[in-house]
C-alpha cells in the first residue's frame, strides 16, 4: 500500500459520514429549534388584538384598559399633524368628526359588541342578562384612575407625535377595531381583573398601527393594534 | 407528490411558515450533524454545537438571501456554530467512543486494505489537528464544498484552505499507514 493509496483511502474515509444523532437528541434538538422559531415569529409580529385567528400571540389586559379605552376613546382623538398621500387634512378630519358624533350606542357596541350574554362582566366574569358586561365595564371604569392625558397635547394628539393616521385606515375600520379590542379585552378580563394598571393609547404609527402601553414606563408592555385585520366584524378571538 | 425544494421551503419559512422551516430542518440534521461530529471529534460536543448550530438558522432564516444554496449556507451556519462552541469551551477534542468505521467500499480494492481501513478511527486521526483544520478537510471531503466557499466559511485564503485540507487528509492517511500489518510491531521496536 503505497502513500497515494493511503490518500485515497482518507479521502473515503473523509467522505464517509458518522453515525447519526440518537433519535431522541435529534428529536429534542428540533423542538427546541422550532420553539425559537415561534418565539421569533412572534416577536416580529405586531400584537394585533381584535385579528381574526391571524394572530396567534395571547394577549392579556387588564380590566381597567377597558375603562381607559372608554376614557381614551378613539372617536376623541384628533389625528392631526404629518403628510399623507392620498387623503387629506380634510379627510383626516372627517374621519376625526364621524367618530366624535358616534351616537351613544355604538359605545355600548364597544363594550359588549357581542351581547352581554356572550360576555364576561368585568367584576365577576359572569354575565346575568343583556347588557351585564356593558354595566360591569361602567362600573369599572367608574373606579379607575383615567390615565394620564398630560401626556397628550392639548388638541389629543399623543405627546410622541409624528404619529398621524394613514389613509388605510377609514372611521368604519376604526370603529370595528374599536369593537374588536373591546371584544377581545373583554374576554381576557377574568384573567387581569385585579390588574389596576391602565391601557394608555400612545400614538399612531406611521404604518397606522394603534400603539397602547401597560404598566410603568420602564417595564411597560406595549400593544399594537392593527387596523387592517379589524375588518371583520366579531374579530377578536385570539388563538392562545 | 413531489417533495418541496429547498428554495420553496426557505420562502415559506421565511414568510412564517412553521411547517416548512421544520421541514427544513429535518432535512438538513442528519449533514449538520454529521459535519460538526467531525469538527467536533465526539458526539456530545457535536450535540451541543448542532443544537446550537440549529438556533443559529432559525435565527438567521430571516437574512438568508439565497446567493449560495440553503444547504451550503447551513454548513457555514453549522461551521461557525461549532467552532464558537469549542471555542468557548477551550478544549480539545477528546474522543469519547472509538468510531468503528466500515471499509469503503473501494473498486479495485484489496481486502487487505479493507481490513486496513476498517480499523481507523477517523476522529482520533484528526485529533491531533485545531477544530480550524478538521473543519477544512470536513467541509470539503464530507459537505463537499468547493475551496472558495470553504475559504468565505472559516474566513481564510484558499491557499491556507488547500494546505489545511492536506494536513487533515494526511493525518487520517499516516493512520490508514499505521495500521498496515507489521506497523505496530516495527513502532514498537523502534521504541
Amino acid at each position: 500500500m503505497n502513500d497515494d493509496r493511503s490518500q485515497d483511502l482518507a479521502r473515503e474515509l473523509l467522505r464517509r459520514a458518522p453515525e447519526p444523532a440518537p433519535e431522541i437528541d435529534r428529536e429534542r434538538m428540533l423542538a427546541r429549534a422550532m420553539s425559537e422559531y415561534d418565539r421569533i415569529r412572534a416577536e416580529r409580529e405586531p400584537v394585533s388584538l381584535g385579528a381574526p385567528r391571524r394572530s396567534r400571540i395571547p394577549v392579556w389586559v387588564p380590566a381597567a384598559a377597558v375603562a381607559a379605552l372608554a376614557v381614551l376613546g378613539l372617536s376623541r382623538l384628533d389625528f392631526g399633524g404629518g403628510s399623507d398621500e392620498d387623503a387629506s387634512d380634510s379627510e383626516v378630519a372627517a374621519t376625526v368628526t364621524a367618530l366624535s358624533e358616534a351616537p351613544t350606542a355604538d359605545a355600548a357596541a364597544v363594550t359588549d359588541p357581542a351581547g352581554a350574554e356572550s360576555a364576561p362582566t368585568v367584576e365577576d366574569g359572569a354575565a346575568e342578562g343583556p347588557g351585564a358586561g356593558e354595566r360591569a365595564l361602567s362600573e369599572e371604569s367608574a373606579t379607575t384612575t383615567a390615565p394620564d392625558r398630560s401626556s397628550f397635547t392639548g388638541s389629543g394628539v399623543p405627546a410622541t407625535t409624528g404619529a398621524y393616521l394613514r389613509d388605510s385606515v377609514d372611521p368604519d375600520v376604526i370603529r370595528r377595531c374599536q369593537v374588536a379590542l373591546a371584544q377581545q379585552l373583554t374576554e381576557e378580563l377574568n384573567a387581569t381583573n385585579d390588574d389596576a394598571d391602565a391601557l394608555e393609547f400612545d400614538h399612531v404609527d406611521e404604518q397606522g398601527y394603534l400603539h397602547f402601553r401597560h404598566g410603568s414606563a420602564a417595564g411597560s408592555d406595549r400593544y399594537v393594534l392593527d387596523p387592517r385585520n379589524c375588518h371583520e366584524p366579531g374579530a377578536g378571538l385570539i388563538e392562545p | 407528490m413531489t417533495e418541496p425544494d429547498d428554495t420553496d421551503l426557505v420562502a415559506r419559512a421565511q414568510n412564517g411558515d412553521r411547517e416548512a422551516m421544520d421541514t427544513l430542518l429535518r432535512r438538513h440534521y442528519d449533514r449538520i450533524f454529521a459535519v460538526c461530529r467531525r469538527i467536533a471529534g465526539n458526539t456530545d460536543d457535536a450535540l451541543d454545537a448542532t443544537q446550537e448550530a440549529l438556533l443559529a438558522l432559525v435565527r438567521g432564516i430571516s437574512r438568508y438571501d439565497g446567493r449560495a444554496s440553503f444547504s451550503t449556507w447551513s454548513y457555514r451556519v453549522a461551521t461557525n456554530a461549532c467552532l464558537d462552541e469549542l471555542r468557548r469551551r477551550k478544549r480539545r477534542p477528546e474522543p469519547v467512543e472509538p468510531e468503528v468505521v466500515e471499509a469503503p467500499s473501494t473498486s479495485g480494492g484489496s481486502q487487505l486494505e479493507d481490513q486496513v481501513t476498517a480499523r481507523i478511527d477517523v476522529d482520533a486521526a484528526l485529533a491531533g489537528l485545531s477544530p480550524e483544520f478538521r473543519a477544512a478537510v470536513t467541509l470539503r471531503d464530507l459537505a463537499g464544498l468547493e475551496y472558495a466557499e470553504i475559504s468565505e466559511v472559516l474566513g481564510v485564503p484558499i491557499g491556507t484552505v488547500r494546505s489545511r485540507i492536506a494536513r487533515g487528509r494526511a493525518a487520517v492517511a499516516e493512520a490508514i499507514e499505521g495500521n498496515r500489518p507489521g506497523s505496530g510491531e516495527r513502532q514498537r521496536e523502534q521504541r
